[in-house]
């Protein structure tokens, strides 16, 4: 049988599960174009035939477009009833009725970005404020930050959800509130979608990987628009014209490659899509019908293109040998994102220079060239167009499938096109660019200030958490005892761990045996991070309480233990290991280290051993979105037959453990990575959605940790303008004054000078030499020499 | 059912004498009962190839053509000239040009029917030809265009 479209009628009120109203037999005309984004369809009928009943004036309606191959039906494509024209008191009254619309993803043109979160629970969210959704700064923990994937779940979940009672969130003035607004969304505009990815993984079940820099949306801004935002970005994404699923996935990256599927061939078989002339001269050795037209539009490449705006500028080269250069508008900080977007503006103006559109042999029969757009050729795939080896044939040439249309034929069977290369509309639509925001107001708002501050070393100090990562590494091979599954690190302490230890009674040898106890990760990294791992030089260092067996039958005295500590880097958030920045080491004995000490107290140890390599060796290829993986455990000497040792993973404490080999209080222990002379850091923007603490993991050097609450909070304490860059960033010397408020017990006299700088999501006021006083927005806690001195607390 | 008449239009029958001399509407089925039903659709070609990639066809409509006169008849010059102003009359009147189609029967033997069977099908009148008004206004022939859009557009068979 050959192979039928059918247009079924649904009503407006419950497109996705209502029943079908009508299967429109009585069709003058019906086509159906379906391109990446938002596709549409026509149907003309006449206004006294019985199935026009069934069309309401009130419009939106939904036409499913089914396609029927031997008996078996698939909805492929589905539009919506938005346009209705009647030809009646015309010159020819011919009573046609005309219904024509966009395609299903036109559903999302329901919803707009709302003017306040709807995310609660634990993801506190924040209202958005100056009009703008800063979408790529919500949390990389539990948002998963700046991957494109991530934000669009954000702006779907936003869409979807509304007030149901007074609820807990961040206003603009970035302070948290449980209330309600007279202006409060109270019913989602597009209930009956459903997502299938979520902020973490694709529709695949694979991790995000691109991320954009910097996104934002306005505040009323259609949340169709984000969305196709997000594609031009780098993003294919589609929507079940039958379930009415939204399904995502990364289909480009840097390289260009990556579509859905490839299904280019230079023969027909199973799999393979290639329209190609007839070579035998039948019709049974082609399948290009009639109508194919190649269009050149050598005017659109560039050799060059740059993307960029306020001063900050990436470039990207094409593959023409006509300099020709281009320019795309695009108002991001970094130059990852704006590579990546001037990259794809070359590619996307390369397909939409050379553009195809055969008509299809339609059927279902593969292997003699027939196919069936939505089943055989999909959007986005990679098929193959063979006309000859002449100058102006297609030699075997590879397109990207823009478009599928079908047209209903006068004798009532139908034709259907491949728009191949970036043809029509689509041509345009697929202009690759990240549109910056619209532009707005500026009211006194500290972080839209900030500049971007230069180069400084960095430090990352990251806490031990209960929390399972979401992926399980093999443990490294040297471990003699592999240990338990991989748990996660943070840069802020979850309270997870308290005070009870992590034992293990796993013998020893004389050369030593690695024992290990605790496995876990850190990250996404961000660029930073990662370009820091890469280059090598970042020195690990640690503290935690630990304890060589001890008791009744033990030999104390023999108990001969050090630390060991493996760090490798994982390729995302995958079991696959990129590579190696600190091995196991290998000494053979206890020489030069300070042993874990025998005793119930478990007294503080510093990591790594002092005889082994603290300095973490080059990980070529690391990438943001990596995580390292770090190990932890003891190389044990002991040669008597009782020993074993246990470690704590406190992260329950306000404080951290000092540096030092003896203290025994219940304070977090930690691991830190440290790495000179580098670590520049853009311009940056405050918070959107989370609490401060969790926002900070992953991105640790990222000023953007301090937010509303923390510049009101410390900053402007006594009316400091921290408006003004200086007042806010790097190592600007401040005076008492302007902590006057402050009851320090051990308070600065007035007129030292302080010296202020930003360190581990933490700002550090230091009299130097005297005392240091550390807040994370809220609190503000004083050492002298290492000792916890005094605690303020909001 | 047949009434001994052979074709009658929206009920008028047009040939409304036994035979041809002794009627005053006189018109013949000339084209459109044997003839196959037009048909519509589309074959697409395969650039480089001999013959098309065939497509669906599908009955579209069917033309009948109806041919004869109209007469008047009487034994003075104002009989025929009445005569013949009413079937002028009454035969246009059974072909508008801006009806629904309307009611077409052939009756057996004529064009080989059965006798006693009748032939329909509902056509609207499309084109109509008059020759020159001979005789003293007491003869003029006629050709009308008859389509059928029935679904299909097939002569049917009346039940009996």
């Amino acid at each position: 049988m050959a192979t039928q479209y059918h247009f079924d009628l649904y009503p407006r009120t419950d497109p996705r599960d209502g029943t079908r109203l009508v299967r429109f037999t009585g069709l003058q005309k019906a086509t159906y174009r379906d391109v990446i984004g938002v596709g549409s369809g026509v149907a003309v009928l006449r206004s006294t035939h019985a199935d026009a009943d069934f069309i309401d004036p009130l419009g939106e309606q939904y036409v499913r477009v089914v396609e029927e191959t031997d008996a078996a039906e698939t909805v492929v494509g589905g539009f919506w009833l938005s346009d209705t024209k009647h030809e009646t008191a015309v010159q020819k009254d011919t009573l046609k009725l005309s219904v024509s619309g966009p395609a299903t993803m036109a559903y999302l043109a329901r919803s707009v970005m709302a003017p306040h979160t709807y995310i609660h629970a634990v993801f506190e969210g924040q209202d958005p404020y100056d009009d703008v959704w800063r979408l790529s700064n919500q949390s990389t923990f539990y948002a998963n930050g700046s991957h494109l994937g991530a934000m669009l779940w954000r702006v779907i979940y936003e869409a979807q959800h509304f007030r149901s009672g007074a609820y807990t969130h961040r206003h603009k003035d970035g302070e948290t509130y449980t209330d309600t607004h007279a202006d409060d969304r109270l019913a989602s505009a597009i209930p009956d979608l459903v997502m299938d990815f979520d902020q973490f993984v694709d529709s695949d079940g694979d991790d995000w990987t691109l991320e954009a820099g910097e996104f934002q949306a306005q505040v009323g801004e259609n949340v169709l628009s984000v969305v196709q935002r997000l594609i031009q970005a780098g993003l294919y994404i589609e929507m079940d014209p039958d379930t009415f699923e939204l399904r995502a996935w990364e289909t480009r990256p840097a390289s260009r490659g990556g579509r859905s599927t490839d299904r280019t061939g230079t023969s027909w078989a199973t799999g393979t899509v290639l329209f190609k002339s007839p070579t035998g001269g039948d019709i049974s050795t082609g399948n290009i019908k009639s109508d194919t037209e190649r269009q050149e539009k050598s005017f659109l490449r560039r050799s060059v293109v740059w993307a960029g705006g306020g001063d900050v500028y990436a470039k990207e080269t094409g593959s023409t040998d006509i300099p020709w250069e281009g320019f795309e508008s695009a108002n991001l900080n970094d130059l990852a994102a704006l590579g990546q977007l001037a990259e794809a503006q070359i590619n996307a103006r390369e397909e939409a220079a050379s553009a195809v559109t055969p008509k299809i042999r339609l059927g279902d029969d593969e292997p003699n060239g027939f196919y069936r757009p939505w089943q055989e050729v999909r959007l986005d795939d990679l098929v193959t167009v063979h006309t000859g080896s002449g100058q102006w044939d297609f030699d075997n040439q590879t397109f990207p499938v823009a478009g599928l249309r079908i047209e209903q034929k006068i004798g009532g069977d139908w034709a259907a096109w491949a728009e191949l290369g970036a043809s029509y509309e689509a041509g345009r639509e697929r202009r690759f660019q990240v549109g910056p925001p619209a532009s707005h107001s500026h009211p006194p708002n500290p972080e839209l200030c900030r500049l971007g501050v230069p180069g400084t070393d960095s430090s990352t100090r990251l806490y031990f958490s209960l929390d399972a990562a979401v992926f399980n590494p093999a443990a490294d091979a040297a471990w003699d005892d592999s240990g338990p599954v991989t748990r996660r690190l943070y840069t802020s302490p979850d309270g997870s761990y308290g005070t009870s230890p992590t034992s293990s009674t796993s013998s020893g040898d004389a050369d030593g045996r690695n024992i290990c106890y605790w496995r876990g990760v850190y990250g996404p990294l961000s660029a930073d991070d990662a370009a820091r791992i890469a280059a090598g030089g970042t020195v690990i260092s640690g503290q935690m309480r630990v304890n060589a067996r001890y008791g009744i039958g033990v030999s104390e005295a023999a108990q001969n233990m050090i630390y060991q500590v493996g760090v490798r880097v994982t390729q995302g958030a995958t079991t696959t290991i990129r590579g190696t920045a600190l091995p196991l080491h290998s000494l053979t004995s206890s020489a030069g280290s300070t042993k874990w000490g025998a005793v119930s107290s478990r007294p503080n140890r510093t990591l790594p051993a002092a005889a082994a390599d603290d300095v973490l060796t080059a990980v070529p290829g690391t990438a943001a979105g990596d995580y390292l993986l770090i190990e932890v455990g003891s190389r044990n000497y002991t040669t008597v037959a009782v020993t074993g040792g246990g470690m704590l993973f406190t992260s329950n404490s306000v404080s951290d453990l000092p540096v030092d080999q003896a203290s025994t209080a219940a304070l977090n222990c930690w691991i830190q990575f440290d790495t000179s002379g580098v670590g520049a850091v853009g311009p940056d923007l405050p918070l959107d959605t989370v609490r401060q603490d969790e926002e900070s993991t992953g991105t640790s050097i990222r000023a953007a940790r301090c937010d509303h609450q923390h510049a009101h909070g410390l900053l402007s304490v006594s009316g400091t303008h921290y408006h003004d860059q200086e007042d806010i960033e790097g190592t600007t010397t401040f005076t008492l004054d302007q902590l006057d408020d402050v009851d320090l017990s051990t308070p600065p006299v007035d007129g030292d000078t302080l010296v202020y700088v930003e360190e581990e999501g933490l700002w550090i006021a230091q009299a130097p030499g005297k005392w240091e006083a550390v807040t994370n927005g809220e609190d503000i806690f004083v050492w002298e020499d290492d000792d916890l001195v005094h605690e303020w607390r909001t | 059912m047949a009434d001994g008449h052979c074709i009658r239009v929206r009920a008028l029958d047009v040939q409304n004498a036994a035979k041809p001399e002794l009627a005053t509407i006189w018109m013949d089925l000339e084209v459109g009962y044997f003839e196959r039903a037009e048909a519509e659709g589309e074959d697409d070609t395969i650039p480089g190839a001999d013959g098309r990639d065939v497509g669906v066809y599908r009955r579209s409509r069917r033309l009948i053509q109806l041919q004869g006169y109209t007469k008047g008849i009487g034994g003075t010059e104002d009989e025929r000239w009445e005569s013949w102003h009413a079937a002028q009359e009454a035969l246009l009147g059974v072909m508008p040009m801006h009806s629904a189609p309307g009611l077409v029967e052939v009756d057996g033997p004529y064009l080989g029917i059965p006798v006693g069977t009748t032939r329909f099908l509902y056509a609207r009148c499309t084109r109509q030809l008059g020759g020159p008004v001979l005789n003293h206004m007491a003869y003029q022939a006629w050709s009308f265009t008859l389509e059928c859009i029935d679904s299909p557009p097939e002569w049917q068979t009346e039940p009996s």
